[in-house]
């Protein structure tokens, strides 16, 4: 786009044809009315451009090399320089006549900035590359030119600086503040150009009415979205995380789109992390380490207590089925071994909060990728009312191999078809152990390939149980980015599916549950829960939702346990599992539990229903724990998570989650979805911090309703308290204050009258002050300004009486009276 | 207040008031028209009247005349009207066998050419150099005239059977043109009462209100109002909107607008002041525009309004 020049076209070709001449003859002969000057508005926009593009590249320049103190000092000293020369350039300009030779002034800008370059090597032993000296030198260019801006080509060319200058820093720079700054830059330029723009379309037009720069919609256009950014970013993770994702990714949130380029911190390309070996980098060669680190149970045992520990001649209050019995007592003794079984019957926690804060200081592993995700690491199958037991170890499982793609090679995992349909989307995760001390791969469900770089050896990796591998050796390797595909399914396609099986075989331990009263009373209430419900993923559905709203997440209030000293006598084996079992303890009496509770609650009762189902441990990688900034999710010990799963058919599992506060898997929403749910977030923010935005209603509405008095009040304390004794400008500014208050009374000037002519045709200049005033100023305006000096105090008496006289109310009644002499029919004065 | 007020500034203000008073003595009811026959006169500018027959065009040039106390001159302009009867003509004296220049009317202060659209072009044209230059050349000699020369011209808007319309170069001399109009009634009673009694409109001869010195004083300080370069750029645009506008096929001259400034100086000489605003160059706008743009006077004033009313005035914060 073009910005016309301000002057008028006829002025223009005058400037042309008089130009030589006025060179030779004195300068006298008002060069203000020939040159064209930029008007004082595209000046001052030019200017914040400037010093905007100016702080974008400090920092890009100084790339985290150097203090904050030296960056505010340096980006004070050059804006203030800056807007100093300015101001200082167009007063001479204006009142003196003076323009400046522009040229030699911006060629030793850039001179000096070039010749600073080898002086600064070798006196301050600093010293830029070649590209950032060149943009150095462009930068200072820049900020001459800004000074210079009363000449519209100048400005132009500024501007034009500047972008490139922001284009620069924007692909070279690594600071997250230069996001923020080249977006208040974005904003600038665009209202730059809105208002140069306008003001060359000025020129051009009829004037049928007085034209001034849209002020309202320069400012409120880019407010908006400057507003709704700002908010984003103080209001958490959860507000970032909504506006993510509507632009294409390289896979680092979920969204992966195949054209976007090699992602820079997340998705593909992952890129070293230089500040933090916490943070995620190009690490994937680095050195596999080993040591002997405590098992994933330690894990458990501190989250969720130690079981309480059994009596070996203990009595079950429930037992297996004869049948199945037999044919796990192998795997259970051998899982009692290893202690991988797991007890829904333990201790009641006693400084359970200070050891979760420790817990909490270390990540087990950083996750890459959408969350929430449940990260399986353990599948429990038999179940004895009281323990899970895991699956047995699997050593011949189906052959894994390596599979090159793409020239990385993936390691491939035999596990469920997908013929069921129900698969939506795929998942690409990537898991970063740094503190877990376990060989398997904490994966999701459906996991089809994993990858680690440079590992082109299948022999590495092993099953742990159905559908979970491990790798041969101790532990994972630490800082070892571990990429994971899997598919994630719809649980919106399992409803009303026609071809699911929801059982396995008959006599599959995934099938049974124990006898006795207990189960039964369970069996009971869950068929209670699903009377009306068609069968199907339905009834599952139905189990999970009373779980999740009939029951409390949290530890159990039951007085046999909660009692710290009670536990010698629990000790004791007199354990209050000797009347009940946990589970019956949780469904029936306490109504609150931990979560395992819940997911051994829904396993039983969907197996209660004749369907297949299995516990299934591991982490749940929380939204909340997002971390915006690093693109990534730290998981911790505390995120060790139970849930269970249900089977429905050809080998195919479902995630069920059903202890509140936890979200199922499910592929990443739709747009019209991330819209609904970005309000929601937005609705639920300001629900949160109900005071502040009550509080900020009634101010925006007291504000509203009273907004003319309230900008008068604003205007008037400027007007009145504005430094500065000159009579002239101070008339000028009384003037400037009247003219706006009768604007906001609806009785805006018409651009072809003067001020005084509206004044005295339309109020009754009753006494003397208002004539006073307006001859005076008159005299300001258009007569000889000096001669007011004289009169100054007198001036000062008069203005400050002419501020109370014609009052922004008196005006808003005058208009009233005026409307309903309108409403009644009588004939306004023109 | 605004004006210092010195014993000279004074007297020429008190001088003004006489000779308005005089010239509203005479044309009864019309302030205004008298206020910008004096405005016509401190910038040193033409007038051109424009009206009906009988509403005192004749009366307002003679009384003029008598209050600036110069001679005043009369011609009768019809087709037959040749251009020595304006200027004078060359005699041959038997007497001292020499040529001796007779005077023609324009060598008086005030010349009134009375329907001036009924003379030839060319007598037109002879008035062209009189009333631009001030001076006519009459057989290679040149004649200076009264620098207070001012022409007041009439035409008939109404019947326009003859008559040469005055060329766009001619009319661009003219610094007004005004209509008289018809007087208000009351002003009519009164203008009767005044008649009753008189038999021969013969004038008593008085004093003149105005001398020349004063007048040629005035007119210099009158020139000497300073304008504000925020006014000059108001003009300006009021100038580029009359060539822009559809309806003036000719916009105003650069001529034109000196005498617009020369006007506007001399409204705001006369309200006191010593710098013109904005409101002066409006007021002034519509006599100075209306013998320029050429257009019929109803039309004339709709078109002036607009342009006013488009051109914004200089902002008060600029």
């Amino acid at each position: 786009m073009h910005a016309e020049l301000p002057a008028t076209d006829g002025l223009a070709v005058q400037h042309r044809v008089t130009s030589h001449k006025r060179r030779s003859v004195a300068s006298e002969h008002r060069p203000a009315l020939m040159q064209p000057t930029s008007n004082v508005a595209l000046h001052a926009m030019t200017v914040v451009m400037a010093i905007l593009a100016m702080a974008t590249f400090l920092i890009t320049d100084a790339d985290g090399g150097r203090s904050s103190i030296w960056l505010w000092g340096q980006f004070i000293f050059e804006s203030s320089a800056t807007v100093l020369g300015a101001t200082l350039i167009r007063y001479r300009q204006r009142h003196q006549d003076l323009t400046p030779a522009i040229v030699p002034v911006l060629l030793l800008v850039v001179l000096l900035s070039l010749i600073w370059e080898p002086f600064q090597r070798w006196a301050l032993l600093y010293g830029r590359p070649f590209e950032m000296m060149v943009m150095h030198s462009q930068k200072n260019l820049m900020l001459a030119l800004a000074v210079f801006g009363f000449r519209p080509s100048c400005q132009r060319l500024c501007v034009f600086i500047g972008v490139a200058l922001s284009v620069f820093c924007a692909s070279v720079g690594r600071n997250v503040q230069i996001a923020w700054l080249i977006a208040a830059f974005a904003f600038s330029v665009i209202s730059w150009l809105t208002a140069a723009y306008w003001n060359g379309l000025q020129q051009r037009l009829l004037k049928t009415e007085r034209t001034a720069l849209p002020w309202r919609w320069l400012i409120i256009g880019p407010a908006i979205p400057l507003s709704a950014l700002a908010v984003a970013s103080a209001s958490g993770h959860d507000v970032i995380r909504s506006v993510r994702g509507y632009l294409p990714g390289s896979g680092g949130e979920g969204s992966y789109d195949e054209f976007s380029r090699g992602g820079v911190n997340d998705g593909d390309a992952l890129v070293a992390g230089k500040n933090d070996i916490r943070s995620f980098g190009s690490i994937d060669d680095a050195p596999f380490a080993d040591d002997d680190k405590p098992s994933l149970y330690d894990v458990i045992n501190d989250q969720f207590d130690e079981p309480v520990r059994k009596i070996k001649d203990q009595q079950r209050a429930v037992a297996l089925p004869p049948g199945l019995m037999a044919e796990t007592r192998a795997r259970m003794a051998k899982s009692q071994q290893a202690s991988r079984e797991f007890s829904t019957d333990r201790k009641p926690s006693k400084s359970k909060n200070q050891r979760l804060q420790d817990l909490e200081s270390v990540a087990l592993f950083y996750l890459n990728g959408r969350v929430p995700a449940h990260l399986r690491m353990e599948l429990y199958d038999v179940f004895d009312g009281i323990d899970w037991y895991p699956y047995a170890e699997l050593n011949d499982g189906p052959r894994m191999a390596i599979v090159p793609t793409y020239g990385t090679p993936w390691l491939r995992i035999p596990c469920g078809s997908r013929s069921l349909g129900v698969h939506a989307h795929a998942d690409h995760h990537i898991i970063r152990p740094v503190n877990l001390k376990s060989n398997v791969i904490p994966a999701p469900l459906d996991t089809r390939a994993i990858h680690i770089d440079k590992v082109e050896d299948s022999s590495l990796f092993a099953w742990h149980c159905d559908s979970i591998v491990r790798m041969n050796r101790a532990i994972l390797p630490e800082l070892t980015p571990i990429h994971l595909q899997s598919d994630v399914i719809d649980p919106e396609l399992l409803l009303g599916h026609q071809n699911l099986r929801f059982s396995m075989r008959s006599g599959s331990p995934e099938n049974t549950l124990p006898t006795g009263v207990e189960m039964e009373r369970i069996a009971a209430l869950a068929a209670e829960w699903t009377q009306d419900v068609p069968d199907g993923y339905q009834k599952i559905q139905a189990i999970c939702d009373h779980l999740r709203h009939e029951y409390t997440l949290g530890e159990s209030s039951d007085p046999h346990q909660s009692a710290p000293d009670q536990e010698s006598q629990t000790d004791k084996a007199a354990s209050p599992s000797d009347e009940e079992s946990p589970l019956s303890r949780f469904l029936f009496r306490t109504r609150r539990g931990e979560q395992y509770l819940f997911a051994t609650a829904a396993a039983v009762m969907i197996r209660s229903l004749g369907y297949s189902s299995r516990l299934v441990s591991g982490f749940y990688a929380r939204p909340e724990k997002y971390d915006a900034k690093k693109r990534h999710t730290p998981v911790h010990a505390s995120d060790a998570h139970f849930w269970c799963e249900v089977f429905v058919g050809l080998g195919t599992w479902v995630t069920v989650e059903a202890t509140p506060g936890y979200q199922a898997p499910a592929p990443p929403p739709k747009l019209l979805e991330r819209i609904t749910s970005s309000l929601l977030n937005g609705i639920r923010f300001l629900g949160r911090h109900w005071i502040l935005t009550a509080g900020s209603l009634v101010v925006a509405i007291l504000g509203f309703l009273y907004r003319v008095a309230v900008v008068d009040a604003i205007e008037t304390a400027v007007c009145r308290w504005w430094p500065g004794a000159d009579p002239a400008m101070r008339l000028r500014r009384v003037a400037r204050l009247i003219e706006h208050r009768l604007r906001r009374a609806r009785f805006e000037r018409p651009a072809g009258m003067t001020l005084n002519r509206w004044i005295h045709r339309h109020l009754t200049t009753q006494g003397t002050v208002l004539p006073q005033y307006l001859n005076l100023t008159e005299i300001a305006m258009f007569g000889h300004p000096q001669t007011l000096q004289s009169q100054a105090d007198h001036i000062q008496v008069v203005c400050r009486e002419v501020i109370s006289l014609v009052s922004q109310r008196s005006l808003l009644q005058e208009m009233r009276a005026r409307q309903r002499l309108a409403a009644s029919g009588t004939q306004l004065r023109p | 207040m605004i004006r210092l007020a010195t014993p000279e500034t004074t007297q020429d203000f008190e001088a003004i008031d006489r000779l308005r008073g005089r010239l509203n003595a005479s044309l009864r009811g019309k302030p205004e028209v008298i206020e910008m026959v004096l405005l016509c006169l401190l910038a040193n500018g033409h007038l051109l009247l424009e009206d009906k027959p009988g509403l005192g065009k004749t009366t307002l040039a003679k009384a003029l005349a008598d209050g600036l106390g110069g001679r005043f001159a009369r011609c009768q302009c019809t087709p037959d009207l040749l251009p020595g009867d304006i200027t004078g003509f060359s005699i041959f004296n038997q007497k001292t066998q020499e040529f001796e220049f007779r005077e023609g009317p324009v060598f008086s202060d005030i010349l009134l050419a009375d329907e001036i659209n009924r003379a030839t072009p060319r007598t037109q044209s002879a008035l062209l150099e009189a009333m631009a230059e001030r001076q006519v050349t009459v057989d290679t000699r040149r004649y200076k005239l009264s620098h207070q020369f001012l022409v007041i011209a009439t035409q008939n808007p109404v019947d326009q059977h003859g008559t040469y319309p005055l060329p766009e170069a001619q009319l661009d001399r003219f610094c007004m043109k005004l209509s008289v109009g018809y007087p208000e009634p009351d002003d009519e009673v009164r203008m009767l009462q005044d008649a009753i009694g008189v038999v021969d409109s013969q004038r008593t001869a008085t004093a003149s209100a105005l001398s020349p010195e004063q007048l040629r004083r005035i007119q210099q300080s009158v020139a000497c109002t300073s304008v504000a370069e925020s006014v000059l750029r108001y003009l300006v645009q009021l100038a580029q909107e009359t060539r822009r506008h559809p309806s003036i096929s000719l916009g105003l001259s650069p001529r034109g607008l000196l005498i617009w400034q020369r006007v506007a100086q001399a409204r705001a000489w006369l309200a006191g002041r010593t710098f013109v605003t904005p409101d002066d160059v409006q007021d002034v706008a519509g006599p100075v525009l209306s013998v320029r743009i050429g257009l019929d006077p109803q039309e004339s004033a709709a078109v002036i309004q607009e342009i006013i009313d488009r051109v914004p005035v200089p902002e008060v914060g600029a």
